[in-house]
């Protein structure tokens, strides 16, 4: 039983050597091993279809971010990029027929919906859906939230 | 060794078990050591970009001209390349978009630095931002740190 236990550890050292290779190589020496292409490290396509639409969303010239973040698990289909902004000087309702003509105007998405009664604009579109939701007022400050669940 | 033998010794639940405990435990300290050791050595300059990398992500967002365009592919931060690259498609000639990205770059306080055979850079607070012209035609833009180039 001893020579079995000592197996096992020996066995686990092993694999948790070639996988931390392979996760520390992946992210710390790049793409190329000696100028040899070993690795792709751009995002899948419906991660670039959330950037894309994350930046096709423009705000307001009178705005800041307050912060931004991404939420998704490695090897997780289900990821969002948000943000929180600041605008000055419009009232929510200002903001949100202003996102919505954005929206709308530019075609970025295929279903769009406003709901004043929930200072929501909900929109969608093939594997990239999200919400611009106001979350304060004076200063108006509002969740830009896109992203794809699964 | 002969298989029943590697049968004997590694195929059985006692060294299955043993295996998968040394494996996480192992894997866990490989994973915080080198991360650790990165962060004190040699990341120590980025540190601040990697606690709150939202200034590369709001640099990003911000340099985009109104021009119709397909991002087509992008990268974020890794150890190996700690930068935010975009590579995008965009209907006008590359000349007339680089106008406009010279126009949004001096309109957000950026500052001229450098021009290269296919490149231009501009630096703002630590950060350069690339306009690469690449060979099939497309743009890639590159929003990276300036202790990077020194």
């Amino acid at each position: 039983m001893k020579q079995q236990i000592i197996s096992g550890i020996k066995l686990g050292f092993v694999i948790a050597f070639l996988l931390t290779s392979y996760v520390m190589y992946d992210g710390i020496w790049g793409p190329t091993f000696f100028g040899i292409q070993v690795q792709e490290y751009s995002q899948p396509v419906y991660k670039i279809n959330i950037f894309e639409s994350f930046q096709d969303i423009r705000d307001p010239e009178n705005s800041k971010w307050i912060t931004a973040k991404s939420v998704g698990r490695y090897g997780s289909p289900s990821f969002y990029l948000k943000r929180i902004v600041e605008v000055e000087n419009m009232s929510s309702e200002e903001v949100l027929e202003f996102y919505y003509k954005e929206l709308k105007n530019k075609k970025l998405f295929n279903n769009i919906e406003l709901k004043k009664d929930d200072d929501r604009i909900l929109f969608s579109k093939f594997r990239v859906e999200g919400a611009i939701i106001v979350i304060k007022e004076n200063p108006t400050t509002i969740l830009v939230d896109v992203g794809r669940m699964s | 060794m002969t298989f029943k033998q590697f049968c004997n010794k590694y195929c059985n639940g006692i060294t299955f078990i043993s295996g998968f405990i040394s494996f996480v435990l192992i894997y866990y300290i490989m994973i915080n050591f080198i991360l650790n050791f990165l962060n004190l050595f040699l990341l120590s300059d980025k540190q601040p970009y990697i606690t709150n990398n939202i200034p590369m992500l709001n640099e990003w967002y911000k340099v985009y001209p109104d021009e119709k365009h397909e991002l087509i592919d992008l990268r974020t931060p890794l150890f190996s390349d700690y930068a935010i690259n975009s590579k995008y498609k965009y209907e006008k000639p590359y000349d007339e978009i680089v106008e406009e990205y010279k126009k949004i770059l001096e309109k957000e306080n950026w500052q001229f630095l450098q021009k290269g055979e296919n490149s231009i850079t501009y630096v703002k607070d630590g950060l350069l931002f690339s306009i690469i012209k690449l060979p099939d035609g497309f743009l890639q833009t590159k929003v990276w740190l300036k202790c990077d180039m020194e």
